[in-house]
């Protein structure tokens, strides 16, 4: 892919600001809102813009304020530019549409996200925990979270 | 024996499990055969897994710092770097060109350091334990700069918010020229010993082919992705630290295949050392004591997230850090790490190998199992 | 000729075979090492030490236990300093800590013991300052910058450096 395929950010702003449920955040030119409606729409639109490159995905538990919000770091293979998408959830529903059909990388963020936090990606084709075993109780990168001494979900010495 | 003469192949389930003298940490993979040809590869991990990100939510901001040379453990300071820059662009303050220098200095020489361990156990993982001494050897020149300059070989903990932790001193100076004494001729050496193994070639040329096309969705960054054709490297694309100030020239290998990954990281070796010596000449110039910006004793970022990424040895890691503005503890750290990206390929990649590619496969990819897990 | 590239490589093997022994004959040849290494010991100048609990505040790991206690005279003083070692990590960020300087890492590294009990080492029973102590954590020396001395007001601003001077030597 030769670089001028690669949009810039300002051409970026114009087209996704026109996607409904976009929006930029204000103070900075590569960050945007999306809605959860409008998250697939806006990451094809990326991918055929030249961000090929699905550098993370990941949330933040804002307990004080009631929702998580996942962010989305969405660069290219050309230059710097990082696009970040922010999307807030509740964490009663703590759900989203999957990446998986238009970045690869998708797959592995995005069952750590579910392991951590407990957040369901609709349209994934394998959610299951990867870092802490199949079994485990709990979403621990939770601010409720707390690590009960007593309940050791490890194996137990029997002396 | 069935009808037509040709033997039976059977099913069957292979563990390649976390205990393995070849999986480079404890990575387990639950592979699928028939015969001897993998049909499914799932690789399953988190046995390493430490919470390092839980627990930096519980530490202050430079408490956290001792925490992140664990990542990838074979380059310390590497892994500082990340977290430093990202919370200092929530801080918005300014890093002194010495500082910056010694940042980058450190950095390229852990860099050579894990590109040889990842060189000389791809070798040996293939077999060839010889080949694995000859490149520890020269990692023990760079870990004495290392342990001269800040007196930690592996985990430095050297960066720090705002700078470094110490000035460059005589005793690394002269280690450092031990370095650009015995390098070069290892370099030659070594590929007269590897390059043209005929044992080598039948093992690594057209195993675990990677287009740039599936390279680039799956994420796969740093010389894994280079080997595939796609000429990306953040130090000369989007520098970060002084990088703008020295021509970073980037190889790229075209074929994708596990030889490529091999002759892609020797020729990044050579790159790695006239950096070395480029960043070395522009740190005599500037004058020693500017080590550490105008940072408070207690660091309060403002409320915010700040991602910042830096091209390690492993590949691209990112360092997402949100803060909520009041505490003296992070609201969360998250690292984005290079091994983890690079190995969600292997179930794709797996099938239709046998079972010894599969570990020149695992071996060619030079991972982590620190950064895997956090 | 098949075998021709591992033939090359035995080449290069056997010129190590025949070439000068890098391995440091350990324990009979002690490591060279730098002025800044880190061991595995820690040494206290107890008489510097203010008693400020800035190097337990510091540490990642909460390996310093420390109790303190006031004096006859209302002064704080330390009744108990014990690096829990198991725990360390070695990082060094309570040697930067210390506003005195008075805590130090050593070169210590041969430090194995046959008891767990004995792995936490009590800064106040043995300062363990007879060891090789490691220059890692410390501060260049302050350099006070000459300040040329105001025509008009000779005098007053010549004490005045002299003051400082004094102050500067202490700390």
């Amino acid at each position: 892919m030769t670089n001028n395929e690669v949009k810039t950010k300002a051409q970026v702003a114009a087209a996704m600001t026109k996607i409904a449920g976009v929006a930029a955040i204000e103070g900075t030119d590569c960050e945007y809102t999306v809605e959860a409606s409008a998250l697939i729409q806006a990451a094809e639109y990326l991918l055929g813009a030249g961000y090929e490159f699905l550098a993370d995905i990941t949330a933040v538990d804002y307990l004080a304020a009631g929702h998580f919000r996942l962010l989305y770091q969405i660069a290219n293979y050309h230059n710097g530019d990082i696009i970040t998408l922010k999307l807030d959830i509740p964490r009663e529903a703590a759900e989203a549409d999957s990446l998986c059909g238009v970045y690869a990388a998708a797959n592995w963020l995005e069952r750590e996200v579910y392991d951590m936090f407990g957040i369901k990606f609709a349209g994934h084709p394998d959610l299951r925990r990867i870092l802490m075993w199949d079994g485990y109780e709990g979403w621990p990168l939770r601010k409720d979270f707390v690590q009960q001494p007593n309940k050791y979900q490890g194996r137990r010495r029997l002396d | 024996m069935s009808e037509n003469g040709n033997a039976y192949s059977e099913r069957y389930t292979l563990n390649l499990g976390p205990q393995h003298p070849s999986t480079h940490g404890v990575l387990r993979i639950v592979a699928d055969f028939d015969g001897e040809t993998c049909i499914s590869a799932d690789p399953v991990i988190g046995y390493l897994h430490r919470g390092m990100e839980k627990l930096l939510e519980s530490r202050t901001y430079p408490q956290g710092l001792p925490y992140t040379d664990r990542l990838d453990y074979l380059a310390g300071v590497n892994n500082n770097l990340p977290l430093a820059l990202a919370v200092e662009k929530l801080l918005g303050v300014e890093i002194p060109e010495r500082a910056s220098l010694l940042r980058m200095l450190t950095c390229e020489i852990m860099r050579l350091a894990s590109y040889m361990v990842g060189i000389g156990i791809y070798i040996m993982d293939l077999g060839a334990v010889s080949g694995v001494f000859y490149p520890f050897q020269q990692r023990e020149y760079a870990l004495e700069v290392m342990s001269a300059l800040c007196g930690a070989r592996m985990t430095q903990g050297y960066i720090r918010f705002g700078g470094v932790q110490a000035d460059w001193n005589d005793e690394a100076e002269a280690a450092l020229d031990v370095l650009y004494k015995e390098l070069p001729p290892f370099i030659e050496m070594y590929h007269k010993l590897i390059d043209e193994n005929e044992i080598f070639l039948r093992r690594t040329k057209g195993v675990g082919v990677i287009t740039a096309e599936r390279a680039k969705s799956y994420a796969l960054t740093g010389p894994n992705l280079r080997a595939s054709g796609v000429d990306y490297d953040l130090r000369r694309d989007a520098p970060y630290c002084l990088y703008d100030r020295f021509t970073i020239k980037v190889p790229v290998q075209q074929a994708g295949d596990c030889h490529a990954r091999y002759a892609q990281r020797m020729l990044e070796v050579e790159e790695i050392l006239k950096l070395i010596k480029a960043i070395h000449a522009a740190l005599k110039e500037t004058e020693p004591g500017k080590i550490m910006g105008a940072v408070p004793k207690m660091l309060r970022p403002p409320a915010g997230e700040a991602y910042a990424q830096t091209e390690n040895p492993k590949g691209i890691m990112g360092c997402l850090v949100a803060s909520d503005g009041k505490g003296v503890n992070p609201l969360r750290v998250h690292f984005r790490r290079p091994s983890f990206d690079n190995i969600a390929i292997f179930s794709e990649l797996m099938p239709g190998h046998k079972v010894a590619d599969l570990i020149a496969i695992i071996a060619s990819f030079d991972i982590v199992l620190g950064e895997i897990d956090g | 000729m098949f075998g021709k590239g591992i033939l090359k490589g035995l080449a290069q093997t056997g010129k190590q075979v025949v070439s000068k022994r890098l391995t440091e004959k350990y324990p009979e040849e002690k490591p060279h090492l730098p002025e800044r290494w880190r061991g595995n010991t820690f040494a206290l100048e107890k008489d510097k030490c203010i008693s400020c609990g800035l190097c337990a505040m510091s540490c990642p790991n909460k390996v310093i236990r420390q109790k303190f206690d006031k004096d006859e005279d209302g002064k704080k003083i330390c009744t108990e300093f014990v690096m829990e070692r198991q725990y360390c990590l070695f990082c060094g960020l309570c040697v930067e800590a210390c506003p005195k300087g008075c805590l130090h890492l050593t070169h210590d590294f041969e430090t194995a013991v046959y008891s767990a009990a004995d792995v936490p080492q009590d800064l106040l029973a043995d300062n363990h300052l007879d060891a090789a102590i490691s220059k890692y954590g410390e501060k260049p020396p302050l350099v006070k910058p000459v300040i040329p001395p105001k025509p008009a007001a000779a005098a007053p601003a010549a004490a005045k450096p002299a003051a400082e001077d004094a102050k500067g030597g202490e700390a």
